[in-house]
């Protein structure tokens, strides 16, 4: 007995053959409306290694050349059949494809901010109001702060319109300080590095180092 | 590396295939580097292998960038970083729960994610974070 295993949302057919998944699968397409399902049947879903995982990565960025937009289903998502996948998406169809239109086009870059984190600005603290007001005041400016990443400002003066959208975290485990994940066009990853690249003097004292282009893993949420 | 003029070859995997390999979804390498190509090299092998301009990436200069750890951090997981590589699909992407049963049991899943930390952590310490 097989199980479906999904990898990605797509916004449209790819125009060539699909390929094959991570436990060699021949792997499939199931349209639910609008969208596009890209899936392969499996005795059991991929184990959790490392080889697995980059596995999976290399089949969304061989879809990724040929369609406009890929959404990255987690990685070990596995449903009995096809009817209980259009039945779980059916629902969510709209966010899913307002998230296919916002990475359509896009690829994902991830900076992550290094440095001394007691040079870190203080949080906020709220004043005023009851207690119960400081309270949810406390909790909206943590959230405000934890989303705030001002180490980066040169870095994001010089990348200017290269980033469509920005998603950032900031940590509690030194030296990291932070995780921010860029949405920008297709095909200027390296235009990207070699801005943050050339920010490197005006960032400091903080370190940052960039990986990708990914797939727009990040810039699901709505669809999450 | 074979130096041409102003830009040499940076070969980067040998590969046995039947056909000519396709390179669509190649990770596009360095910064500054030129497109991913394929190049024949008989008996059924074929290298992939990128344009490097010098001016950038020459000995000298890689020699004494090797020094500045940020500069490592940069060209050094241009295009794969073990943690994001691994990070992304786990904690990111479209979830489904509820309907769809998730083939992972969580003991796997943390092991793999302390794989990942411990990867990572090697890669901070080789740039020189505490």
């Amino acid at each position: 007995v097989s199980e479906v295993y999904l990898y990605a949302l797509l916004s449209a057919t790819p125009a060539c053959e699909a390929g094959f998944g991570v436990c060699a699968e021949r792997l499939r397409l199931v349209s639910i409306g609008d969208l596009v399902a890209l899936v392969g049947d499996v005795r059991d879903p991929p184990a959790p290694t490392a080889l697995a995982v980059r596995a999976q990565e290399a089949v969304l960025r061989r879809l990724a050349a040929v369609v406009d937009a890929v959404l990255p289903v987690r990685f070990g998502t596995v449903v009995a059949d096809d009817a209980a996948l259009a039945e779980s998406l059916m629902p969510r169809r709209p966010q899913l494809a307002r998230a296919l239109g916002r990475v359509s086009g896009c690829e994902q870059m991830t900076l992550r901010v290094w440095g001394d984190v007691t040079a870190a600005a203080v949080p906020a603290v709220a004043i005023g109001g009851g207690p119960g007001t400081r309270y949810l005041d406390g909790r909206r400016l943590a959230r405000q702060r934890a989303q705030r990443v001002p180490e980066l400002e040169p870095a994001r003066r010089r990348l200017g319109d290269l980033v469509r959208e920005e998603r950032a975290e900031r940590h509690d485990r030194p030296p990291l300080v932070a995780t921010v994940q860029h949405l920008i066009p297709r095909g200027t990853g390296a235009r990207y590095l070699g801005e943050i690249d050339a920010a490197r003097d005006l960032l400091r004292p903080w370190r940052v180092s960039a990986t990708g282009p990914w797939p727009a893993y990040a810039f699901v949420e709505e669809a999450a | 590396m074979t130096p041409a003029s102003d830009a040499a070859t940076s070969p980067h995997c040998l590969v046995r295939a039947v056909g000519r390999p396709s390179l669509a979804g190649a990770p596009r390498g360095l910064p500054g580097l030129g497109p991913v190509r394929v190049l024949t090299a008989g008996e059924g092998l074929c290298l992939t292998a990128a344009a490097v301009p010098l001016a950038r990436y020459d000995g000298a200069r890689i020699a004494r960038h090797l020094r500045d750890l940020d500069w490592v951090a940069l060209h050094g997981a241009a295009d794969e970083s073990p943690f994001d590589l691994v990070d992304n699909p786990l904690n990111h992407g479209v979830v489904i729960s509820g309907e769809l049963m998730h083939g992972l049991a969580g003991v796997d899943l943390f092991a793999l994610r302390l794989q990942a930390v411990l990867c990572a952590a090697d890669g901070v310490s080789a740039r020189g974070e505490p």
